[in-house]
């Protein structure tokens, strides 16, 4: 289902979910998006894969918690001291917190990767500009054909005996025959494919842009919402409400109606569509 | 009606002409008038380099050639010059020889939709086109492909595709078929044939091996150095085309002297007496050879032996392991299981490979050439025709197989591997290619080709066999091969 979204409302959907607590200095919110992540990652990953993943996740989350204190020494709160510096609660906390949220970014984004196929980004570039997506095309078409054509090059002439005898300064010689050559090769032959551009219309009037993809009304309503509540994510965030102050010592957010509904609201809107997802996948 | 109508056309191609091959070589079209009747075949034919292509491409304005133009050509009853743009590219399409460089887009669909996107279509138009264009080239199945992944036939069919979904009025081919093995060629013409009984479109096709075009062909014209010799039913000229272009001799082999080729009888086994003269070259035993870890062997427990002086043609169907089989012996793959040896402790060998620019380095023929060590002086006969100052890219498909066929025998190596030799050349051509292969078995050397052109084996080849389910069937002497096969038969 995730996979037959719009590419638009699935970048902008990734966008918000993922990253609007990076900007939000909260452990309750960062907490909040890598379980929203997570749900994401089973939709298309089963239990034990993900399961597989989690022992990562944690020493991820070590590493970056333990870097903090070690190099903050801000806080009351003085756990121990090494090599005579503070070693504080205050910073490790911190640390935790900044890991919970690069974590929960990254679900996202691996998601998003997943979902986010080579022929939704070139449509995505497409909307920009249409001459943008025709030479972004052309290209992802000859990289792999250049790749192919350098790799077979070097081992025929090396066959006819350009390489020498093998020493360096033959060998840096030959490669740089090697490169020349491909790149009158390329030359030659980019000249019938604009040719064959030319011949079929290419730059004769204004270009339109074809795709496969259809904004539905799911897309359009998701795309709104998303964009709603990311809205309202950023009020919240502007005004203040999310702050967590943690030194010298640790002042979480009151935990307000206007907090626990953002809050809500993120959780609502962030996991609907993977649960949906899960539960028409049963 | 003519849909196309030229009236004394001549052109001379400008110095500075970016291929610049044959430059100011006096003119390439003289004096030429024909006429195209709608809906109905034309071919062209000729000698490499005898203005086909010059002619379609004047044909279509856009990528016209610079240079002196004179005469006129109408299209529909109209100047063709006085065409809009958009009209050129919608009316006129033209297709070239190398799938390879005419693809723009990375899949299928956006291939076909290409055309469409250029002239701006609306959404909904262009929807309904490629739906139309898919299932009538039957390429449905394959519209979400990558274009890289297909065959070079399925490319130059998505290309055909593509511009019919602009549905032109006059198709113009410029050798179509002669990069395609003939399984491709075959569902390329019969589609051709389709869009001219359904849909009546009006085509040129430019082609120097027509047989397989004359079933199809309406009108046939036979051209030379610039100049119309004969045109009209393809049995009125066919007589002339021979004369011009006449086909290999296929009993050429049995008229080389008897004791010329003595070498001995190559048994598999090489149990019997027969391997008493000399040794095998090149044996390979066991062979096993697969591209990746997990995919499926493409050679099989193949072994084999070639004996010096001899000519051995191998066929197949496409992707049963010529190619594999070549790049094991040359050395450029390494066999995973089993061994391939050789008479002497490091023997010369050389391949032609079936895409020929991978042997070209230098930006002219004289200094490419010059890398193997020939000098002009000792340029064999068939390369000096070309201008040694012009890129070797400029030269027309034939003529860069016969320069990398001069390329690769310049050190005289004792074995000569060959991919589709015969591939875009025209008769004339492959009668030179012939003639250099015997000399090279009369010189005690081993020729190894792959190639669907049997006729071009017959006259070659001493032993044939075929490759099939990842190994070599015995090599028989030709004669018994093409007189024992059914459906390998001349």
């Amino acid at each position: 289902m995730i996979d037959r979204i719009h590419p638009l409302t699935l970048l902008i959907y990734f966008l918000y979910a993922g990253m609007i607590s990076a900007f939000s200095r909260n452990p309750y919110m960062h907490g909040l998006t890598l379980i929203c992540g997570m749900i994401m990652l089973f939709t298309w990953n089963s239990f034990r894969t993900v399961a597989r993943r989690i022992p990562l996740f944690l020493l991820f989350f070590v590493l970056i918690s333990i870097f903090n204190p070690f190099f903050y020494h801000n806080g009351n709160t003085v756990l121990f001291y090494m090599a005579g510096r503070r070693i504080t609660l205050e910073a490790l906390l911190f640390g935790a917190d900044s890991a919970l949220m690069v974590i929960g970014v990254m679900l996202w984004f691996i998601s998003l990767s997943h979902y986010m196929t080579g022929d939704k980004v070139l449509y995505l570039f497409g909307r920009v500009s249409a001459k943008a997506a025709t030479i972004i095309s052309l290209v992802m078409r000859l990289i792999p054909h250049y790749v192919g054509y350098i790799r077979s090059y070097r081992r025929h002439q090396k066959l006819l005996g350009l390489y020498g005898d093998g020493s360096f300064i033959e060998s840096v010689r030959a490669e740089g025959k090697i490169f020349a050559g491909f790149l009158t090769w390329s030359l030659e032959h980019s000249m019938t494919t604009a040719d064959s551009m030319t011949a079929r219309g290419y730059g004769v009037t204004r270009r339109r842009s074809f795709s496969p993809f259809r904004f539905r009304v799911k897309d359009i309503v998701i795309l709104c919402i998303s964009v709603i509540c990311a809205a309202i994510m950023t009020a919240g965030i502007a005004l203040g409400g999310f702050a967590t102050e943690y030194y010298p010592v640790i002042v979480l957010p009151a935990f307000d109606l206007p907090f626990i509904s953002a809050c809500l609201v993120y959780i609502i809107s962030a996991s609907a569509i993977p649960i949906i997802s899960l539960i028409k996948d049963h | 009606m003519d849909i196309l109508k030229i009236n004394n056309l001549s052109f001379t191609y400008s110095i500075y002409n970016e291929g610049g091959a044959k430059p100011a070589a006096g003119p390439a079209l003289k004096s030429l008038s024909l006429s195209v009747e709608e809906g109905s075949i034309v071919t062209l034919c000729g000698p490499t380099g005898c203005g086909k292509s010059t002619l379609l491409k004047l044909t279509k304005q856009e990528i016209a050639p610079e240079g002196a133009l004179d005469g006129e050509i109408f299209f529909e009853g109209k100047k063709l010059s006085l065409l809009s743009p958009v009209e050129q590219a919608e009316k006129i399409a033209l297709l070239f020889q190398n799938p390879e460089d005419q693809i723009v887009t990375d899949k299928v669909w956006h291939e076909i939709a290409f055309g469409l996107e250029n002239l701006g279509y609306k959404r909904s138009d262009t929807e309904n086109r490629i739906a139309e264009i898919l299932s009538f080239f039957r390429l449905e199945s394959i519209s979400d492909e990558n274009t890289a992944s297909l065959s070079g036939g399925q490319k130059q069919l998505v290309l055909l595709a593509s511009l019919l979904a602009i549905s032109p009025k006059l198709l113009l081919l410029d050798e179509p078929i002669s990069q395609l093995d003939p399984e491709a060629a075959e569902i390329f013409l019969s589609t051709l044939k389709r869009l001219h009984d359904q849909l009546g479109i009006t085509m040129i096709i430019a082609e120097h091996k027509i047989e397989s075009l004359l079933p199809i062909t309406d009108k046939l014209v036979l051209m030379n150095k610039g100049e119309i010799i004969a045109q009209g039913n393809p049995e009125e000229v066919l007589p002339a085309v021979r004369k011009l272009l006449p086909p290999i001799d296929i009993n050429v082999r049995f008229r080389r002297k008897p004791g010329e080729g003595n070498g001995p009888e190559p048994e598999n086994s090489g149990s019997s007496a027969a391997s008493e003269q000399s040794k095998p070259v090149l044996s390979l035993r066991d062979v096993y050879f697969r591209y990746d870890k997990n995919s499926k062997d493409v050679i099989r427990c193949l072994s084999s032996e070639f004996m010096p002086g001899k000519c051995y043609g191998i066929f197949g169907c496409n992707a049963a392991g010529k190619t594999t089989l070549l790049n094991l012996i040359s050395g450029l793959c390494k066999p995973q299981e089993g061994k391939i040896s050789y008479s002497v402790r490091k023997p010369s060998i050389s391949y032609l490979p079936q895409n020929v620019d991978l042997l070209f380095v230098g930006n002219t023929i004289r200094s490419d050439l010059a890398l193997v060590g020939l000098k002009p002086e000792n340029y064999p006969n068939y390369v000096n025709s070309f201008s040694p100052d012009s890129s070797p890219y400029d030269l027309s498909g034939g003529e860069k197989q016969l320069l990398a066929l001069a390329k690769i025998t310049a050190s005289s190596p004792d074995i000569i591997l060959l991919d589709e030799p015969t591939k875009g050349l025209d008769p004339n051509m492959a009668r030179v290619m012939l003639e250099e292969l015997n000399r090279f078995t009369k010189n005690g050397k081993t020729v190894i080709m792959s190639t669907h052109d049997l006729n071009f084996a017959y006259a070659a080849a001493d032993y044939c066999s075929i490759m099939s389910m990842g190994r070599l069937t015995a090599f028989k002497p030709a004669e018994e091969f093409f007189r024992q096969n059914k459906l390998y038969s001349i």
